[in-house]
């Protein structure tokens, strides 16, 4: 436990400090700050009217499925050199002939990269609701609404995505892992079925669609089981992807 | 002729300054010199002002008269130089002789017979004439630094730059490349800057010590050994000892009969019967930075 | 600035070997998918992904590796080599390499008699994808180098290229001239040459600041 404490700390401290995170999540905050507070069609989130507790809910999930469609760009493609810059740095001998178990290595590593993806973009999450609170726009239920949101819709999508910037780039280079990467984030998530196939609309796909439309009032007929059942799938995908990485980390110690 | 005034580098703003060079003053003829220092002294970052790839701060820089602060001076001062650098980065996937040819290239040597003649020429100098058509992935540490020296030479350079070049190689080839800088400094400027004392005590005749950004010695080997000169004991004792502050244990011996130390400080009082020794280059270092103002 | 072509041949056999592969492999999937969809609409749609927004994406990611990842980067900025050289160099092959994809692509097409016209004359098909992939790899290099990171520069490619198709009908009606791909989704535009013109000098812009920073060479080791 103590190493795994002490993995995560120093994994997520160093994944924090990259002012590349930072600048990239100030370059889509920017945009999407501007994108939220324009007048519709752009600014549908905020029209005339406050945000009454009865919207806060479904506008926290649009709000947060919104956000899903740019924002894991930043992990997809941000991540793609965290596990890899180990190998690349020559730690993998060093951390191989510690106490360090490699399932514990590779659980460490997820967890602070995707905390390291996820807590600059919770703080801006927060900060939109809380100002639209304090000047009016929205009543105090959305604080409570958004935070949830971000559990049930942010969260899950990130952490699908961490996981395969995690590991694809070991088996392949990390520039072909970004274009596949953004290339597949349009296709699954932003085509619709009905014009080219997709991974949109099935139990794979992790833009929160479902889990909007199941507990936040979101247009469609996904149903709470039906948003479970993503969740579970995205969960086993990512359960699957981590020990797919830790049997190629074990093959490839074997290799040297 | 290197000829360096005031020179001062400094990283970073406000609290988190590095000052990696503070006014530095040296003049450097040809022959063999050897920059001395600890780690974090500043020397990468003088070889690299040298160099031409990092721009200093504040100061005077000429090389063979070209003022290396402006880009006409740098492209200038490129065309003669050769550079090894400390972290040496090569396309493992070319053979030594392909690297360096197109390391020849950028270096403008142009017309590809001549070029040709040259690559031979400087393999053979570092003895990788029969693995010049292998791939430098295959090659062992040593091997790939003297592929290094190789592409340093290739342009046969007036101002020769090796940052700590003889880092991790055996016994054997750090002799083979101490052996190769003296003679390649027999008509060139060799500048070697390391942090391995005995490197610099068996080739150079002209050193600088360089700590926290300040010289803090000019002259010659020989000199540098003589400042530690009656600040040098051997004892012996039966036990494991601390030296009294104000001594630094250089090295020690355990013996049949005890523990022998050689101590480089004012004479231990605790020990009456220490020899006074006769200093090397080595305690003369030590004994130089002993005076020095402590790393922050 | 002249170019030895022993340069150029070394420069070939040191790019990097993901950068020669994968964008083939792109390829050949795509030749693939055409060759099996039978549709004409679908094969033009196909036709026009590959070449508009896939050849640009490629290009824009692959040149913000291009410069920094040079393992010989110090070498390479101690010898006398302009800064002109160290950008055009991996650039140019890069260019070289997708132009190849999409030239071949076209010839393919023209196999299976897939019409391209909707794009423009063989001029306004060559600028659909040309423009919008100068225009990635000048923002990807621009990126990398602004940030000392490759993977800055691979992020703003990326973010760009999906707002950019996200936000299509917004663009063509508020903002067509910061279109990336109005000469691909919109050919018959009236203001595309406009738009083709300031993709262009942007893409100047962008590659002449990189040209800027590359002098100051201690920024990137």
């Amino acid at each position: 436990m103590q190493r795994f404490l002490g993995l995560f700390h120093h994994e997520l401290g160093m994944a924090l400090r990259r002012k590349g995170l930072w600048i990239a999540y100030g370059l889509l905050f920017l945009f999407h700050t501007v994108l939220l507070f324009s007048p519709p069609p752009l600014g549908e989130m905020i029209k005339g009217e406050v945000i009454s507790s009865r919207m806060a809910w479904p506008v926290a999930g649009r709000f947060l499925v919104a956000v899903n469609v740019f924002f894991p760009v930043v992990a997809g493609i941000l991540s793609a050199d965290r596990m890899r810059r180990d190998v690349r740095l020559g730690l993998r001998e060093l951390q191989e002939s510690s106490l360090l178990s490699r399932p514990v290595y590779v659980l460490a590593k997820y967890l602070a990269a995707l905390a390291a993806c996820l807590f600059p973009l919770f703080l801006w999450v927060m900060a939109i609701p809380a100002v639209m609170v304090a000047l009016g726009r929205a009543t105090a239920d959305i604080l409570l609404a958004v935070p949830v949101a971000f559990l049930a819709i942010t969260v899950p999508a990130f952490a699908f995505v961490v996981a395969f910037s995690l590991a694809c780039p070991m088996v392949m280079p990390p520039s072909v892992y970004q274009i596949l990467f953004t290339g597949y984030w349009f296709w699954a998530n932003f085509i619709p079925p009905q014009l080219f196939p997709t991974l949109n609309g099935t139990l794979l796909t992790p833009s929160g669609i479902f889990a909007l439309q199941a507990f936040f009032d979101g247009p469609g007929r996904y149903t709470p089981a039906d948003a479970f059942l993503n969740l579970l799938v995205l969960g086993l995908c990512i359960a699957a992807v981590l020990l797919l990485l830790e049997r190629l980390l074990q093959r490839q110690a074997r290799h040297v | 002729m290197i000829e360096i005034t005031g020179l001062t580098k400094t990283y970073g703003r406000g609290s988190k300054t590095t000052h990696a060079l503070r006014g530095v003053d040296l003049r450097i003829g040809s022959g063999m010199f050897g920059l001395l220092g600890p780690n974090g002294a500043g020397k990468t970052t003088l070889m690299r002002i040298l160099a031409g790839i990092v721009n200093p701060s504040r100061g005077a820089l000429r090389v063979e008269g070209h003022d290396l602060t402006t880009e006409a001076g740098k492209r200038a001062v490129k065309s003669v130089l050769g550079y090894l650098p400390q972290e040496l980065g090569m396309y493992l996937e070319l053979t030594a002789a392909q690297f360096v040819d197109y390391m020849a290239i950028l270096k403008g040597l142009d017309e590809p017979r001549e070029r040709k003649r040259r690559v031979a020429a400087v393999l053979d100098m570092v003895a990788l004439q029969d693995a010049a058509d292998r791939k430098i992935k295959g090659f062992s540490g040593g091997m790939k630094r003297r592929v290094g020296i190789a592409q340093a030479l290739v342009n046969d350079p007036k101002l020769l730059i090796v940052d700590e070049p003889t880092a991790g190689l055996d016994p054997e080839e750090r002799i083979r490349f101490r052996n190769l800088l003296v003679n390649l400094a027999v008509d060139r400027t060799v500048i070697l800057s390391t942090h391995i004392v005995e490197d610099i005590g068996q080739t150079c005749r002209d050193i600088a010590v360089l700590a926290q950004g300040r010289i803090l010695f000019r002259g010659t080997p020989a000199e540098l050994t003589e400042a530690a000169g009656g600040h040098v004991w051997n004892v012996t004792s039966s036990r494991l000892e601390q030296p009294e502050p104000g001594l630094t244990i250089v090295s020690m011996l355990h013996l049949t009969d005890g523990i022998q130390y050689r101590l480089v400080g004012p004479r231990p009082e605790a020990f009456p019967l220490a020899e006074a020794a006769r200093p090397s280059l080595e305690d003369g270092y030590v004994w130089l930075m002993k005076g020095a103002p402590q790393q922050r | 600035m002249k170019m030895k072509s022993a340069a150029w041949r070394y420069s070939w056999i040191t790019y990097r070997r993901d950068a020669l592969w994968f964008p083939p492999a792109l390829w050949v999937l795509f030749i693939v998918i055409v060759s099996i969809m039978r549709h004409p609409a679908i094969r033009f749609n196909l036709a026009r992904g590959y070449l508009g927004f896939i050849v640009p994406l490629i290009s824009g990611i692959m040149a913000a590796y291009a410069v920094l990842d040079d393992p010989a980067l110090e070498l390479r900025f101690a010898t006398p080599a302009r800064a002109g050289q160290t950008l055009l160099a991996p650039l140019g092959l890069i260019v070289a390499v997708q132009t190849a994809c999409a030239l071949s692509f076209q010839l393919f097409l023209l196999v299976l008699k897939v019409d391209l016209s909707p794009l423009g004359g063989p001029l306004g098909v060559q600028l659909a994808w040309f423009l919008p992939a100068l225009s990635l790899i000048a923002l990807g290099t621009a990126g990398s180098l602004a940030g000392a990171q490759t993977s800055l520069g691979a992020f703003l490619v990326g973010a760009v290229w999906l707002v950019q198709i996200m936000m299509k009908s917004w663009l063509e009606a508020n903002a067509k001239y910061l279109h990336l791909f109005l000469g691909v989704l919109v050919p018959r535009d009236p203001d595309l040459a406009l738009n083709q013109c300031l993709l262009l000098a942007g893409s100047i812009a962008l590659l002449s600041f990189s040209w800027a920073l590359l002098h100051r060479q201690e920024r990137f080791l």
